[in-house]
């Protein structure tokens, strides 16, 4: 790993250097919200506050156009018979800079999905093969972060191509991938000293230490399926309004929707966010909907984050950065979901139906 | 028929107007058979009554890259259906109030009363809302509409 | 406050054998948040609370429920003054039946917006909080800090007509004011409409554009109880595609509208949930607006109020 040393008055230069002909994406404040927004004049990077959606859209955009196409005239025909399609994934080199550890390391889990040996999603793929991660230690984690309960840390490498560490008078610049090293190798930065070292450690020790929620998901895969039909799950999920808030500000949420969107006799397929929260996410042609009920759709999201994707893939489907917990309307907190005694201890028992009755949790 | 001045091209506009069956299409009909001049660049939707306007039409009709909306129904007390047309002018009037405020200009927006007998006046009301829409050129778009 | 909730306490307690569940409100991530609880035996009533940051309004929680379970299900309802008006919409509309509700109503002196407060400081690094002296007082880790409540409130709270709920079937009483500088009602709306409408046009494309069309809005919102059938949904009509770009969010949000016209009781909901801060109820508070000024008309006042637009005169003119 190399190490180096960017100074803060530095910082502006190097936002415009690493935004010259490639695309920069910045955490910046717009009224009282921090979002990632691409880097210009007018934009005020804000690096000491969580965004209030995560860096996804980088490499998972919310509205991605996967092909074109327009129905085209013969001219003996009446009506049009032909299809022109139009589909070429091609993408900027793009970079991420100034988010968090937690959100890096997303990617990661992002990629195990997309970049599946067998199936490897082309478009993904394209965008995150022009995709630089230059991350920041998280100096405070908030009072939601846990990410050290789900494998990460506060200064976690990662998925990060470069690791940053705020210090006095500048930043520690750690190169992760080849990537992240050729950036450092840039002038703007200088060599660092044992002094610069020694301080990145004890803030990123700091900031480890500050976490000290430990939630125990020991087993937690088979214990969420062992209480499938728990009854907790109807009081868990009383307040739950299924809205999509969760899963659109979650970095590791990837469920999407792929329609035809048409206007005249052009158009587009496009893959768009969805969320296991909405009805329509399961509805079947049929009318059927496996997932008819709150309480089934609420249940989903946690199932599908510790026990099926880990079964699958061996690691949780959350890096810990509390953004669902802060944005729910109703107070949902996972980490309250995941400690729920019964949940945790496993003692099975099954759902009684009327405590709230079904229709009641069904919306 | 002269078309060169009605397709205006520098400053091309689109009208959807909406007409209940009973009437106002009777109307503009009837002014077609009369072979009184109406402007092209209105495009009509005919309906069965102005009372199955859900105010969302029109408002589809502007997100769509309409520049002006017009709906029109038979005269209040003479609905086909009895009141259909009572209910339209309140849910109307309400959208009239509703556009400035979320960014359209209200003059691009209008309900009239036209019956089957009516070709003049509808000749008359028509030329002079497209004329109206023409000063105000195109309408301000979310994005460009193809 | 804290007599108003102990109170509250023994008349949750009371009636928690003819009820299936009182729906109130308990301690959130913040001292300043409050959420949502469900109540079913005396043992959860210890959880409850009631203070000047229980802001969701909890109608949301039976607006469908009743057509279903109530038949069978009597719930209890925790309401203060503003959420009361949505269930008299809900009751005028014939979506809940009044027998299958039990209202205990709770003074309210107006609520504290976590929106606003994030503006101000950081909630998550907040102590304690409490309203006194006409101010919000917040314990935070550099002291203590104290905030104007003109400040803190929501609009709402600054023109409240309801401060008491107008029906209910037990009444806390309490603190019904806190004397604030009151201002003219939907006055943050009369101010936008000063600008002409391609400006208001460039406004809301700039708070659609942030949309994520997580749909928080419309679940939130009290009278929205179409739910899984909502137009939004729908593809065939094709009213908006699943595009989130600012021009199908307009659309998204007109169809809200156009639903809410003359029902609009202006709670705020939609605002409060918005996780992207659009100043959304304005949109909706207009509707009401515009509803009064035609037809003399205010949602959720009266349960046998007919709502304006399914009702008409035959002579009138506008």
């Amino acid at each position: 790993m190399t190490l180096k040393f960017l100074p803060s008055e530095r910082l502006q230069d190097l936002l415009e250097e690493l935004s010259r002909n490639r695309k920069l994406i910045v955490p910046a404040k717009s009224e009282a919200m921090i979002l990632f927004q691409d880097f210009g004049e007018d934009v005020h990077l804000d690096l000491a506050n969580l965004s209030r959606l995560s860096a996804k859209e980088a490499a998972f955009p919310q509205t991605e156009t996967l092909l074109s196409f327009g129905y085209e005239k013969e001219t003996e025909s009446s009506e049009p018979n032909k299809v022109a399609l139009q589909c070429e994934p091609k993408e900027k080199e793009t970079i991420v800079f100034g988010l968090r550890p937690c959100d890096a390391r997303a990617h990661l889990l992002l990629d195990k999905v997309y970049l599946d040996d067998r199936y490897p999603d082309p478009y993904y793929g394209a965008r995150r093969g022009n995709l630089t991660l230059i991350s920041l230690t998280c100096a405070r984690p908030q009072k939601t972060c846990f990410c050290t309960s789900v494998g990460g840390s506060p200064s976690d490498r990662e998925g990060s191509d470069i690791l940053l560490t705020q210090i006095e008078g500048g930043f520690l610049a750690e190169g992760v991938s080849e990537k992240g090293k050729n950036i450092i190798a840039l002038n703007l930065f200088q060599n660092s000293t044992q002094e610069n070292e020694e301080q990145a450690e004890a803030v990123k020790k700091r900031a480890a230490e500050s976490l000290t929620l430990a939630l125990d998901l020991n087993g937690i895969e088979k214990r969420l399926m062992d209480n499938f039909e728990n009854e907790l799950w109807s009081e868990l999920s009383a307040p739950c309004l299924n809205c999509g808030i969760c899963t659109y500000v979650c970095p590791t949420c990837h469920c999407f929707n792929i329609t035809d969107e048409q206007r005249g006799l052009s158009g587009q397929r496009i893959r768009t966010w969805d969320s296991c929260m909405y009805p329509l996410f399961t509805l079947e042609t049929s009318g059927h909907n496996p997932r008819s009920l709150k309480l089934q759709r609420f249940r989903q999201r946690f199932n599908h984050k510790f026990s099926y994707y880990p079964s699958l893939y061996g690691e949780f489907l959350c890096v810990g950065c509390g953004r669902c917990i802060l944005s729910c309307p109703a107070g949902i907190d996972i980490r309250e979901v995941l400690k729920e005694s019964p949940m945790h201890r496993g003692a099975p028992r099954r759902m009684k139906i009327g405590l709230f009755s079904r229709e009641h949790l069904e919306r | 028929m002269d078309i060169s001045n009605t397709l205006d091209q520098k400053n091309g506009i689109k009208i959807v107007a909406f007409l209940c069956n009973w009437c106002s299409y009777g109307g503009a009909d009837a002014a077609g058979t009369a072979r009184l001049k109406q402007p092209p660049q209105v495009r009509i939707i005919r309906i069965p009554c102005s009372g199955w306007i859900n105010p969302l039409y029109p408002l589809k009709a502007f997100n769509e890259g309409a520049d002006g909306v017009l709906i029109s129904g038979c005269h209040p007390g003479d609905c086909h259906y009895a009141e259909g047309n009572y209910y339209a002018r309140r849910r109307l009037e309400v959208l009239g109030h509703f556009l400035p405020f979320m960014g359209i200009d209200p003059q691009r927006f209008r309900y009239s009363w036209i019956s089957a007998t009516e070709a003049q006046e509808w000749q008359a009301l028509i030329t002079e809302f497209t004329e109206k829409i023409r000063e105000l050129g195109p309408i301000k778009k979310h994005v460009e509409v193809s | 406050m804290k007599e108003v909730e102990s109170r509250l306490k023994e008349e949750v307690k009371k009636i928690l054998d003819e009820v299936a569940y009182v729906v109130g409100y308990q301690e959130g991530l913040t001292p300043l948040s409050a959420r949502p609880l469900f109540i079913r035996n005396p043992k959860e009533v210890d959880r409850l609370v009631y203070n000047d940051f229980c802001a969701p309004n909890l109608a949301n929680y039976v607006k469908k429920s009743d057509q279903k379970i109530g038949i069978d299900q009597k719930v209890g309802l925790i309401v203060k003054g503003c959420d009361c008006r949505s269930v008299v919409q809900l009751l005028q509309e014939g979506i809940l039946k009044r027998e299958n509700l039990i209202l205990i109503g709770v003074p309210c002196r107006g609520m504290i917006s976590f929106k606003k407060i994030e503006k101000l400081f950081d909630p998550l690094e907040t102590y304690l909080a409490e309203v006194r002296d006409k101010k919000l007082k917040v314990h935070l880790a550099q002291g203590e800090e104290s905030y104007h409540l003109e400040d803190v409130v929501f609009e709402k709270c600054l023109w409240c007509e309801t401060r008491e709920p107008l029906v209910v079937d037990i009444m806390i009483q309490g603190p019904l004011s806190l004397e604030l500088e009151q201002k003219e009602k939907d006055f943050d709306i009369v101010e936008l409409e000063q600008k002409e409408p391609a400006e208001l046009f460039d406004f809301w494309t700039a708070q659609f554009e942030k949309c994520i069309r997580c749909y928080a809005c419309r679940n939130a919102c009290p009278l929205c109880y179409c739910q899984d059938n909502c137009l939004a949904d729908t593809r065939q009509p094709h009213w908006l595609g699943q595009q989130t770009d600012a021009l199908n969010n307009f659309m998204y949000h007109m169809i809200r509208a156009m639903h809410v016209v003359g029902r609009c009781t202006g709670c705020q909901e939609c605002e409060r949930v918005c996780p992207v801060d659009i100043p959304i109820s304005k949109i909706f508070r207009k509707t009401s607006m515009i509803t009064q000024q035609l037809f003399d008309y205010i949602p959720g006042m009266k349960v046998e109020d007919v709502p304006p637009l399914l009702t008409f005169k035959k002579d009138e003119k506008f």
